[in-house]
């Protein structure tokens, strides 16, 4: 069963990678808009399916936060992926299934999925 | 938006973005019986009588950018099932906002667990307590410090982590917290 009791294992995994921890600022980021209008368009599911996935990866490579509107109501959900030397990529309209994707083809394979970037959806 | 959970995150984050760093949760039914009540108290910074006096009306926020609707979406689903919504709040001090809503209108709590797990994926690390009463029950479910002491001093808001508070909350509740509030 799993219990607040295993947060000490990950602690003990945690002490044992020393330069993964967020100070490093070498981790992937992945920022879910979570503003009324991110809710209410579905932040919660997604944000959830990117935790679930960045918990398959290897300890602190991935990190999953929110923040509030980030300014795109229209689109909403909207995320935002910072891979450490790259330029920010902004995606919208993001689902629990897109989400995955955008998991396994940019954060695992290294490439950004064109189609549901910011840019495709305003043309 | 169709759950009272998401109510209840919507509020919480404005919390966090009032720079909060503890906020209270509550979700409890009326002595009664027939009311269905979220509760969201902070210690963040605050608003005036002024901006009280605005708070849930048609675009005021005290954030930045966009923004002023979700104190007036709750409030409005209150109304709408006969509820009432209430907000106190006194600068530097904090702010606390209630809603009830009549049983048989109460949107779903829904996913409690899901909405705990995204207050805590956030930079900020604020404090979040969250309790549920019913009748003469009275308790403190989840104290996000005592996650925090359990992994001594690292991040709460790592995946991992935050994959097994959320496992934790749903396995007290299953899924769908309005079971808490069935009747009998």
């Amino acid at each position: 069963m799993k219990s607040l009791a295993d947060l000490a294992a990950i602690r003990e995994k945690m002490k044992a990678q020393v330069g993964l921890r967020r100070e490093h600022e070498n981790f992937i980021s992945v920022v879910v808009g979570m503003g009324t209008c991110g809710i209410a368009a579905g932040a919660r599911d997604v944000l959830a399916a990117f935790v679930e996935e960045a918990a398959k990866e290897d300890l602190g490579k991935v990190i999953v936060t929110q923040s509030g509107c980030i300014g795109l109501c229209a689109c909403e959900p909207v995320v935002e992926v910072t891979i450490p030397g790259q330029e920010k990529v902004t995606y919208v309209n993001v689902t629990a299934e897109k989400a995955r994707e955008i998991m396994e083809r940019h954060i695992r394979g290294g490439e950004a999925v064109t189609a549901y970037m910011a840019d495709a959806a305003n043309n | 938006m169709k759950q009272l959970s998401e109510y209840i995150l919507d509020i919480a984050e404005n919390s966090i973005r009032a720079n909060a760093d503890r906020v209270d949760i509550a979700l409890r039914e009326s002595a009664d019986g027939r009311f269905v009540e979220m509760c969201v108290t902070d210690n963040g910074r605050g608003m005036s009588d002024e901006e009280c006096l605005l708070a849930g009306n048609v675009r005021f926020t005290t954030k930045d950018g966009d923004g002023g609707f979700g104190l007036l979406a709750l409030k409005a689903a209150t109304e709408q099932s006969g509820g009432s919504f209430f907000v106190k709040s006194e600068l530097g001090i904090g702010t606390e906002v209630r809603a009830s809503f009549m049983r048989e209108l109460c949107p779903p709590v829904g996913d409690i667990a899901d909405t705990l797990m995204a207050l805590l994926a956030s930079e900020a690390e604020t404090r979040i307590v969250f309790r549920h009463k019913r009748g003469s029950c009275d308790s403190v479910d989840f104290d996000s410090n005592l996650a925090k002491a359990a992994l001594g001093g690292e991040l709460l808001s790592h995946p991992k982590a935050l994959l097994i508070i959320r496992d934790h909350i749903k396995e007290l509740y299953g899924s769908d917290y309005s079971e808490l509030f069935q009747k009998g």
